[in-house]
């Protein structure tokens, strides 16, 4: 019985050893079951002159840590929160797969329909021409469930805030500049084919849906501007997943796919943050101090008729203030800067204003009040600084909270 | 006495509030009590324009609206101390330094560096000091002050180095505070060819209450320097770390940037020398590429130093495939010093391409700095939930 408990205990020792590093509710850099792109962009309307590099262009990456083959199941949503198409990456063991989004949404590598003129999709929507510079093993194939088969030029007309001639809806905030806006998620899921995280069956608790439990997933990704010599990187945020954490677990409680599951925490994901922080570098780099932002709106939506904006739009903010390099602060009023899904936001300016030069923001998003989870609202913050025409540096902000915390 | 009581839990109930998601043990990005930029370089060869100079600044944040005392201290790659000052910030107040003006002699702080120099850049190049003759740091010949800063929020100012006897005592009574309300970043400038990256300082949260950070015998971030007592109060950072990497730009290939824990208190050696612990050994280190081919580099001493870069265009790398990921692991391969072969790390990575782009960010942390934790097959045996 001694020799029992010792087992016992020594187990329990080294789970916790483990456990203790990558916790629930905290935002830390480890594998997880879910991986988030919290914003892309890629342009679509490059290469139309001799020289026309995309002013747009994101890569990001999926590995597979495990020593099992895994699904990468990654969907596209655009900055109205709304999912376009998933394709899935089936990874070897250790394997890794790297996607750009510019060859997606600028040259149809996924291989979609294209509208005719009398507005029927044609074409293959079955994929494998993804990475045609030379990676054989992995599987790719997509899935679209928006429509039977969103063709090339819906899911185009959809990240570019354009009118899809084929649907009559829009999806996104037409900023009319050609590039393609949103956000990836990738979730480690049992089969190929599924869909969004609202289809019946794609989480049940324990992992037991087409979803899985298991934090295996890692990745990276980077946003380049070719003419302007801009670049930045981060890793992909991972979301891990437990099956037995009461945080996760417990109906009623702030998951990271609450919106989809009835926030009956059958997903077991974390949620992230909702108060951020984040540098301005405003006088010191010529370009300015960018905010690239992800929001839940907590709603799950669909496509909508020509100028129509979603019915959460603009999303609010609890708090807002910036500080300068002693502290004084100010507090805008009056002013949404983060009113999509995902965006970019100029700092110092009419949507994000402020008069200091330098120093930094903190935001807290709880302020979205759809019916559920309270007022309490999860987000991501990145801040990108650039040098006109020369480099750009950029980083996440700082979370000094988590959702879970704000649990009833 | 009801006051003070009714004092001491507001007091409580507004440091939880500060960071309530914080958790010991993990590497999250939240505010702490001690700051690591893991490695900085300057480029002394470049001169100090303000607009070529290749550089390294921080950023450093008080979290709270209480003023609070920071101390700022520089070390060499051989984990020298070389220079400390002290930085008072006002609430919500921030403190930017450009390790490029340290070297250029300026104030900083209130600190003229116009006299230290003499002895600062050859110890951060790996020059003999003119004064000791010994050396404090590895000489690549090539003018660039290398080396990594910590910051310590502090209860008292002139503290010396947290080498010394008192400089922390447990619960956060020593000359340094427990307080977890720094944060901040740092950014890599390269205005001559046009790089830069960014990301985020190692945060390390203490407490004064956490087992795992209080028990003598664990594994602290200042271990080797309260002689593992835990009176640090600071959680150890990571030991074995996951990055992507790309090498097919011949011109900039990926770079590792790593900062590794010798376990001693190093004082400068003898020229022709090196610090006993000095190389370093690791674990592990192998890379695979996307349809998870395995490569193991030859075993070689990749991680000699506290802090450096790693090309992984190296010929002894010999890394068969232009891109993929990595893991490495940093713990000892050997049992040397206190908690045996354990011995935190932390890495990020660099990558540059077409002579025009690059990017940098944290790698994910694999494996947590805890004695009797070593890496194993990826996925097979590592952490689960």
């Amino acid at each position: 019985m001694k020799m029992g408990w010792a087992i016992c205990a020594g187990t329990a020792i080294f789970c916790g050893a483990f456990l203790a590093y990558a916790d629930i509710g905290t935002m830390d850099p480890v594998r997880g079951a879910t991986l988030l792109l919290p914003y892309f962009e890629a342009d679509t309307v490059f290469n139309q002159a001799p020289y026309d590099p995309p002013e747009g262009r994101t890569v990001f990456s999926v590995t597979n840590a495990s020593a099992n083959p895994a699904i990468a199941h990654c969907m596209l949503f655009t900055d109205f929160g709304i999912g376009t198409v998933c394709f899935d990456v089936v990874l070897p063991r250790f394997g890794e797969q790297r996607i750009d989004l510019t060859e997606i949404l600028g040259e149809n590598s996924l291989g979609l329909g294209i509208d005719t003129p009398t507005g029927n999709a044609s074409g293959s929507v079955t994929a494998n021409a993804l990475f045609q510079d030379g990676f054989e093993t992995g599987d790719l194939s997509s899935w679209s469930k928006s429509e039977a088969r969103i063709s090339f030029d819906t899911l185009r007309a959809y990240h570019t805030g354009e009118l899809a001639s084929r649907t009559q809806r829009c999806a996104g905030f037409s900023y009319w500049d050609g590039l393609a806006r949103g956000y990836v998620l990738i979730d480690a899921v049992r089969f190929e084919g599924a869909g969004f995280p609202d289809e019946p069956g794609y989480f049940v608790n324990g992992g037991n849906g087409i979803a899985l439990n298991t934090n295996v997933l890692m990745g990276e990704y980077f946003i380049e501007n070719d003419p302007n010599n801009f670049a930045f990187g981060n890793p992909l945020i991972a979301i891990e997943a437990d099956s037995s954490d009461p945080r996760v677990t417990t109906p009623g409680h702030y998951t990271f796919y609450a919106r989809y599951v009835g926030v009956s925490a059958a997903d077991n994901r974390e949620p992230l943050a909702c108060t951020w922080q984040a540098r301005n570098l405003t006088n010191i780099f010529s370009g300015g101090s960018f905010v690239l932002y992800w929001r839940d709106p907590k709603v799950v939506s669909s496509p909508l008729s020509y100028g129509a904006l979603p019915n959460w739009y603009p999303l609010n903010q609890a708090a807002l203030t910036v500080f300068d390099e002693d502290g004084q602060s100010q507090s805008p009023a009056g002013v949404r800067p983060f009113p999509l899904a995902c965006g970019r936001v100029r700092m110092n300016s009419s949507d994000l204003p402020g008069s200091y030069d330098t120093g930094w923001l903190s935001v807290n998003f709880n302020n979205v009040n759809t019916g559920i989870l309270s007022t309490t609202s999860q987000g991501v913050i990145a801040v990108t600084h650039d040098e006109w025409g020369r480099y750009a540096a950029g980083l996440y902000g700082l979370p000094t909270d988590n959702a879970s915390d704000y649990n009833p | 006495m009801r006051c003070l009581r009714f004092l001491l839990v507001l007091a409580a109930i507004a440091s939880m509030s500060v960071c309530a998601n914080a958790k010991i043990g993990t590497c999250d990005a939240v505010p702490a009590a001690t700051l690591l930029l893991p490695c900085f370089e300057v480029d002394l060869g470049q001169g100090f324009d303000s607009g070529a100079t290749r550089t390294t600044i921080m950023f450093i944040n008080n979290a709270s609206t209480a003023s609070v005392l920071a101390q700022v201290s520089l070390w060499t790659d051989y984990g020298v101390p070389t220079a400390a000052f002290d930085v008072t910030l006002a609430g919500n107040a921030v403190f930017a330094l450009n390790l490029r003006d340290v070297f250029a002699g300026l104030t900083v702080a209130g600190v003229d560096f116009s006299t230290r120099t003499t002895e600062l850049i050859p110890a951060h190049t790996g020059e003999v000091s003119p004064t000791t003759g010994k050396v404090s740091g590895f000489n690549y010949g090539d003018s660039v002050a290398r080396g990594y800063v910590l910051v310590n929020a502090m209860n008292q100012a002139g503290a010396g180095y947290p080498t010394q006897a008192g400089y922390f005592a447990a619960g956060g009574t020593g000359k340094a505070s427990n307080q977890n309300v720094l944060w901040g970043d740092f950014i890599y400038l390269d205005p001559m060819n046009n790089f830069s990256e960014g990301d985020t300082l190692a945060h390390i949260e203490a407490s004064g209450t956490d087992p795992l950070v209080t028990t003598s015998g664990n594994y602290t971030f200042y271990a080797a320097f309260v002689n593992g007592t835990a009176i640090d109060n600071r959680e150890p950072l990571g030991a074995a770390w996951t990055t992507g990497f790309d090498i097919a730009d011949s011109y900039q290939p990926s770079r590792l940037v790593y900062w590794r824990d010798s376990k001693s208190i190093t004082s400068p050696v003898n020229p022709m020398t090196w610090p006993s612990w000095c190389p370093m050994n690791h674990t592990k280190f192998e890379m695979f590429d996307a349809a998870g081919t395995r490569h193991v580099p030859p075993p070689k001493y990749f991680f000699p130093l506290v802090c450096g870069r790693l090309d992984l265009r190296d010929t002894q790398i010999a890394v068969p495939f232009e891109q993929g990921w990595l893991l490495v692991d940093l713990n000892l391969a050997t049992s040397s010093g206190l908690f045996g072969t354990s011995s935190q790390s932390w890495v990020s990575c660099i990558k540059s391409w077409e002579g025009r782009f690059s990017v940098g960010h944290g790698a994910t942390m694999y494996l947590p700095a805890r004695a009797g934790t070593k890496a194993a097959e990826p996925g097979s045996a590592g952490p689960k939930k």
